[in-house]
């Protein structure tokens, strides 16, 4: 019992630090492991063996594959494509950009697409004399929402498909068109946030005319190497159903393959685009909620939960989106999931594997879609305004949550229409 | 340590004349083959101190000349010093005394001390002065028993003791001119009192018109023109160098040592330490300075 008290009270106070990053988040969860560990709460060997480890070699496949392809200029290719092939019209640049980072946060992740993509739009709008927020903040919005589209979009997905068994073309088939529409919305509400300040001169235009996007490729056997593998994993993902190769080995296959093909010297350098400090954060946060499940905390907060609900599907649903959405806006929202994926799991064992299905999707929706709410939702939004500021251009917390709360009550309303309409 | 014990007597010669520099270090490898015996002939000797001298830079502003020699398999530090009647004319400069010294090829402990004691001696007015009017051996050795030898060099016997500084009030256009007009590539910021308040390289201007988004798109190629580069030329009047300039990110006393200097300099990736007291700015040391001073001094 004082293990229990002791252990809740501790993950408690991590949680608070690490959402408020007191201290270096990956250092807190590693700490919070040992404490776990060394206090006997969960012994050695079943603490390493609660690292969810298909998350955690999916995600340094797809870092590997990422960080390999963006190195061909593709990304900033396509950007100032785009910006072209609408005349240098600065609203359907900004709508292009929102639906272009959405796209690529879907099947590459959401702060890569965001690390890849914001420079390039900060550059468009100062040549367009424009101020680059608009365009920051709307497709920081949108990899969030693009990202809840597909299994490796966002990492409370990846959690959650393995932790649930759910593969790429599940969330694809169940989210993907529930995100279509989401995104159409997103477009519309920055429409009206944004479109009175996109007022550009002719020269100004010409200016961004005049960017020669094809110079942007600088290694074209770089770029049919990686995205020739890239495809192949998409393509694995796919065929998951078939094949039955789980998404961790596909991409540390892809990994392998696009090292062996590019690689050489610069092998040893490809394993620095892994970022070790986000790995390691996942492995201690695995950890301290195994300790959890193991005190039986998990176990105490499902009771009690569905004791609120009473058992009743929609409502259990229902408000997990609308919960997830908020704590999520507030909190970090990968030990948010990384929590209540023990929690769900021990519902479904009191309500039936397959009527727990919308609760997982509540979830999903839930604690992506939520991170649009505050600056600090994702990480998605921290990093990109702060490449904004450091270019000069700051992005406070209010400019940007002003916009952020408005597009996640949109969303998560929506988001529950579905899963009200779809599954219950 | 004394300088006057570092130098035999017999080896100074007073009162003679020669018309070159090489005529007297000849005359000095002379004396010191008759008094040691030493690993190779004299005639090679003095194809190694020619090599040295065609570099140039032999001659320091105060009038000392510092040829030296360094050989194989010579492990000691001899120092021949000719005192000329009238200082000689030579294309490098005017030389009042001339100290040649020969050491082995991988140097000793004490010939850096012995280079920065000379350096010391011929800025000392008195004690030079005294030297330069010896008539007799004794006389000058007297001097050079007066000039002690400081075991360890320090970045003060390196540094540029008035480095030319900027402030931060100063706009981006005087910037760049003080930057032409002395053909620094970096500049101290300091305050009224001289307190060392930040620093600004050619580069930081630079940097004005390439923000950081620009650096982060992974190549620059299809950017024939920049937005903000343009800014930078048209407003060069209005940006103030307080904008643009850094935070101190290193600093170092006046007595760190070289080894200290050359482990900030390589490890740190930068190419001038300001050198300060008590948060004034007193010097400026650099890696010219090393190679100037240190390696090739």
């Amino acid at each position: 019992m004082t293990h229990l008290i002791i252990g809740s009270a501790f993950f408690v106070v991590l949680f608070i630090l690490i959402s408020l990053e007191v201290a270096n988040k990956t250092v807190l969860s590693l700490l919070g492991a040992a404490l776990f560990i060394g206090m006997g709460i969960i012994e050695q060997h079943l603490a390493f063996e609660e690292v969810d480890w298909n998350v955690v070699f999916l995600l340094i496949g797809m870092m590997v594959i990422v960080g390999v392809t963006k190195r061909s200029g593709l990304y900033q290719y396509i950007a100032i494509k785009s910006a072209k092939a609408v005349g240098g019209d600065p609203v359907k640049i900004l709508i292009l950009f929102s639906l272009l980072t959405a796209v690529l946060s879907a099947f590459l992740d959401n702060v890569t697409t965001v690390l890849i993509l914001t420079p390039v739009m900060i550059l468009i709008a100062v040549e367009l004399g424009l101020s680059p927020t608009p365009f920051v903040i709307s497709s920081a919005l949108a990899s969030n929402i693009g990202g809840t589209a597909t299994l490796i979009g966002d990492p409370p997905n990846i959690m959650i498909g393995s932790a649930a068994q759910l593969g790429f073309t599940d969330f694809l088939v169940n989210l993907g068109p529930l995100v279509l529409i989401l995104l159409v919305v997103h477009c519309a509400l920055i429409l009206l946030f944004f479109q009175k300040k996109m007022k550009v001169s002719m020269e100004r235009r010409a200016r961004v005319m005049d960017f020669d996007e094809k110079a942007a490729l600088t290694d074209t056997t770089v770029l049919i190497k990686s995205l020739s593998v890239l495809g192949l994993v998409i393509l694995g993902f796919l065929t998951h159903g078939i094949t039955k190769i789980e998404p961790a080995t596909i991409a540390l296959g892809g990994a392998a393959l696009l090292m062996l093909l590019v690689g050489g010297e610069e092998v040893e350098e490809f394993f620095h685009e892994v970022e070790w400090g986000t790995i390691f954060f996942f492995i201690g946060l695995f950890i301290m909620v195994g300790g959890l499940v193991e005190l039986g905390v998990i176990e105490m907060m499902a009771n009690a939960y569905l004791g609120w609900t009473a058992g009743d599907i929609t409502l259990t649903s229902q408000s997990i989106i609308w919960l997830s959405g908020v704590l999520s806006s507030l909190l970090d929202n990968i030990p948010y999931v990384a929590t209540m994926i023990p929690l769900v799991e021990h519902m479904s064992n009191e309500l039936g594997g397959a009527a727990i299905e919308p609760v997982w999707w509540s979830l999903a929706l839930g604690s992506c879609l939520g991170g649009n709410g505050t600056l600090i939702g994702a990480s998605a939004n921290v990093v990109s305004c702060g490449i904004s500021s450091r270019s000069g251009y700051k992005i406070s917390f209010l400019e940007f949550t002003k916009y952020g709360v408005i597009v996640m009550c949109i969303t998560l309303a929506i988001a529950s229409l579905y899963v009200r309409f779809r599954y219950l | 340590m004394k300088l006057g014990s570092l130098i035999d007597k017999d080896f100074i010669l007073v009162g003679k004349e020669f018309a070159s520099m090489n005529e007297a270090v000849t005359a000095l490898i002379e004396l010191f083959a008759k008094r040691r015996k030493l690993p190779v002939p004299s005639q090679r000797i003095m194809e190694i101190h020619q090599e040295r001298a065609n570099l140039g830079g032999l001659v320091l502003p105060t009038g000392v000349a510092i040829p030296h020699g360094r050989i194989d398999g010579f492990h000691d530090l001899l120092i021949g010093v000719w005192i000329p009647p009238k200082p000689l004319e030579t294309p490098d400069g005017v030389v009042k005394a001339l100290f040649f010294s020969l050491t082995s090829k991988t140097g000793t402990a004490l010939y850096l001390p012995v280079l920065s004691a000379l350096s010391a001696l011929s800025t000392n007015t008195e004690q030079f002065g005294r030297l330069l009017s010896a008539t007799t051996r004794s006389e000058a050795q007297e001097v050079l028993d007066r000039t002690t030898l400081k075991q360890e060099v320090t970045v003060e016997d390196i540094m540029n003791p008035s480095p030319i500084t900027c402030f931060k009030e100063s706009t981006l256009a005087e910037l760049a001119d003080t930057f032409k007009r002395h053909k620094v590539s970096y500049v101290p910021i300091v305050n009224e009192q001289q307190q060392l308040i930040g620093e600004v390289t050619i580069k930081d201007l630079i940097s004005r018109g390439i923000p950081d988004y620009v650096r982060r798109l992974g190549n620059a190629r299809f950017l024939k023109t920049l937005e903000p580069f343009e800014a930078l030329l048209r407003e060069e009047d209005r940006i103030l160098v307080k904008e643009i300039m850094r935070k101190p990110t290193r600093s170092i006393t006046r007595n760190a040592s070289i080894i200290e200097t050359a482990t900030i300099i390589t490890g740190k990736q930068v190419r001038h330490i300001p050198v300060t007291d008590s948060g004034k700015l007193v010097g400026l040391v650099s890696e010219t300075d090393i190679l100037d001073k240190v390696i090739r001094g």
